[in-house]
């Protein structure tokens, strides 16, 4: 399930849901609670600024050191309250009946901060300290209360569900002015209860319509691998259909049909190599079966014998030469192909080929002319030599009677260059690019006496290509071939790296 | 019988050659698929053993041209095995598929198969009266005793009771018991038949005078 795309896209989808609604929800909650808070906030200041003015024109002395005999109508402190520090020089007592102070007046009303917005709301309180700590005045008279102390000029706290806010008064004093929240709140929880169940549900919803979308995406991806699935060896011709496809699959989907396709070209080369392969083996076999069961279906005389004998040899030979030429061509394919590099003269190579193959042209009644130049290279000679030779002995072979075979060897630019051309019968341009195929016959059978088994220039090809060379054809009917290899030279330091690395452990022994 | 040979490949088509006349069949070869061609038309082989991969004109091409002219049997002898091969063979107009690497006890068995169906006969034992001839293993029994015949004189017997109740000229009978490397002489048919004769009974080989041989059945 953890593997499943579909999950892992719906794991993600729900997270970052959650995260949004749960985001969304947290700021609508802070916010509104923020301005509750802030409505709050104006009513206990501007009681508390009331409270400051009212301070401001009370006598000092009361400010600095209390009450010494407060009025009992005016002063709601209670009677039991410690009277903390006594001061020394307190005031007389005031006289009793005298008209209240407009302090006291002020004092004595709570201050206006009734909210107008009903009875659910609490009444505010507030309580009055002196600059030496000493309670002046508290409303309601059982506010019961620590000593309170800011630093700031105006404070606002959070005191269990209660709002304060502490101000520095004049000459001292601090002003405390608090409102229970608790009605403000029951709103606000309320608010947190209807967001949580929306948010759940906006989850729910987006959650479930994810399942759905996800699943929609990975349907062309099901389509693709079901498809994909359906091909194996037998039906590579197969194609995924991408014309219903969005762009993003479409482009999957081509990429895996080129893929395909090459798969499919590959798989039909090797099949029909390892069947070429098989037939030229098939051959050879057959000889060997079909005399050795003649010779023992009945008694024969020793010549039969021998010559079945000899019989059974050729065809031996016959499939040790195929054997060790499609070694070769494995070998070749798997960049294994050792090459024993050294400089080698191309024109030595030719003349050593025209000394090989000098009886066959005489017997063919073909003129090998050589016109060579010195063409050093990097090479392996043996291989360079059975290049060489079998592009001869092709010249030869499928020359006209008394033609002629001409050998060229020069040196071009970065390469050496050997040409063998040949006045034969030519190649039909359609069979041209095929020429270096494996098991390639320009006449598709042609009789293996002077065919071979058609991987002579596919090893050509092979051979030259690991010298990082390249070999072509061009031909003309009733004219003639040409056939060109071009090798680099030695003085090239970037073949040598290149050969070095790509071919392992050489015998690179000079530049 | 006489069986043409299309082979390239010397060796093996020398091995067919050698096989095949041992067991009495009279046998032409042809080293390419012209010159096959030409030796198919022109006689009326009695089965013809074909290569596909042929210089000058390959297999399919000499079965398609062939059938056009002639329904003689053929049997495909190649090496490519693949089974979209064999159905383009078969389909393409031949009787029989083989795929080399063979064994000749196969081969003869199939091209019996192939003379015998040719014939419309579908048994390989066929009896005329008291004799018995078992073309598998080319015997023929007279009254349950065992005849020795030569390979001649079996293959004369075998192409005249294979081809029961109808008339075979004196050329007809070169035609297939004779090979094209066969040196004959004008009486040799004549020679064989009196043998036939002497061993089955006078009466086994009728003669139409001027015209051929018959076996009634």
């Amino acid at each position: 399930m953890a593997k499943s795309l579909r999950w892992r896209l719906q794991i993600w989808h729900a997270a970052i849901l959650s995260l949004v609604v749960g985001g969304f929800a947290a700021v609508v909650y802070f916010q509104f609670r923020r301005s509750l808070l802030d409505e709050v906030d104006a009513e206990l200041l501007s009681g508390a600024r009331i409270l400051e003015g009212a301070l401001r024109t009370m006598p000092g002395e009361i400010l600095e050191h209390g009450f010494g005999n407060p009025p009992p109508n005016s002063f709601d402190n209670r009677p039991d309250r410690p009277e903390r520090s006594p001061n020394p020089r307190r005031l007389p007592p005031a006289p009793m009946r005298r008209p209240p102070e407009p302090w006291e007046q002020a004092l004595r009303l709570p201050p206006p901060m009734i909210d107008p917005r009903g009875p659910r709301d609490q009444p505010a309180y507030f309580a009055v300290f002196s600059g030496n700590g000493q309670l002046l005045k508290a409303v309601p008279a059982d506010f019961k209360s620590p000593r309170y102390s800011t630093r700031q000029p105006i404070e606002f706290r959070v005191v269990e569900f209660r709002r304060e806010l502490v101000l520095q008064g004049p000459r001292g004093t601090t002003i405390v002015v608090g409102k229970d929240v608790r009605p403000h709140f029951d709103g606000l929880n309320w608010l947190a209860v209807q967001l949580a169940a929306t948010g759940f549900c906006v989850l729910g919803v987006g959650l479930i319509g994810g399942w759905w979308l996800s699943g929609r995406a990975i349907r062309p991806i099901q389509q693709i691998h079901e498809t994909a699935a359906r091909i194996d060896a037998s039906n590579l011709s197969e194609r995924i259909d991408t014309e219903s496809m969005d762009r993003e699959l479409k482009d999957l989907g081509s990429i895996l049909n080129s893929m395909l396709a090459r798969l499919q070209q590959a798989f039909e080369q090797q099949v029909r190599f390892t069947a070429d392969a098989s037939h030229e083996l098939r051959t050879p076999i057959s000889v060997l079966i079909a005399h050795t069961e003649l010779a023992l279906a009945r008694s024969r005389s020793t010549s039969d014998y021998q010559a079945t004998i000899a019989t059974c040899h050729r065809a031996g030979e016959r499939m040790k030469s195929l054997v060790e030429d499609l070694l070769i061509l494995a070998r070749a394919d798997a960049g294994k192909l050792e090459l024993r590099l050294l400089p080698v003269d191309l024109s030595k190579i030719a003349e050593e080929a025209r000394q090989m193959l000098r009886p066959i042209a005489e017997q063919r009644s073909v003129e090998l002319i050589l016109d060579c130049l010195p063409a050093e290279c990097l090479g392996d000679a043996d291989r360079l030599l059975q290049v060489a030779t079998n592009l001869i002995s092709n010249a030869i072979q499928y020359n006209r009677s008394g033609g002629q075979v001409h050998v060229t060897t020069l040196v071009s630019g970065p390469h050496a260059v050997m040409q063998v051309r040949d006045t034969g019968v030519g190649i039909a341009p359609s069979n041209l690019p095929h020429l270096f195929e494996r098991f390639y016959r320009v006449d598709e059978a042609r009789s293996r006496d002077s065919g071979g088994s058609g991987l002579g220039l596919a090893i050509c090809h092979s051979i030259v290509e690991a010298h990082h060379g390249t070999i072509t054809a061009a031909s003309e009917i009733d004219v003639g071939s040409v056939f060109e290899l071009r090798i680099p030279r030695c003085r090239s330091q970037v073949f040598l790296i290149s050969s070095a690395s790509n071919f392992g452990q050489k015998d690179v022994s000079a530049v | 019988m006489r069986v043409l040979i299309v082979e390239d490949e010397v060796d093996l088509r020398r091995a067919l050659v050698q096989s095949l006349c041992e067991a009495g069949y009279a046998v032409d070869q042809s080293p390419d698929g012209n010159d096959g061609l030409v030796k198919a038309t022109s006689w009326d082989y009695d089965v013809i053993i074909l290569d596909i991969m042929l210089p000058g004109r390959n297999g399919w091409d000499v079965l398609e041209k062939l059938r056009r002219e002639k329904q003689t049997p053929v049997l495909i002898l190649t090496a490519r095995d693949a089974v979209p091969d064999r159905i383009r063979g078969l389909d393409g107009g031949a009787d029989d598929y083989l795929v080399k690497p063979f064994s000749f006890v196969e081969l003869h068995a199939r091209l019996r198969a192939l003379i015998r169906r040719s014939a419309g006969q579908a048994s390989s034992i066929i009896d005329v009266g008291d004799i018995v001839v078992n073309t598998a293993n080319r015997t023929v029994t007279k009254n349950g005793e065992s005849v020795t015949l030569t390979a001649r004189e079996y293959a004369l017997v075998e192409l005249l009771i294979l081809n029961r109740g109808k008339l075979i000229s004196r050329t007809m009978i070169y035609d297939h018991i004779f090979g094209e490397d066969d040196a004959t002489l004008s009486n040799l048919v004549d020679v064989h038949v009196s043998n036939i004769r002497k061993k089955l009974g006078a009466e086994f080989i009728c003669t139409r005078r001027g015209q051929g041989y018959i076996i009634d059945g």
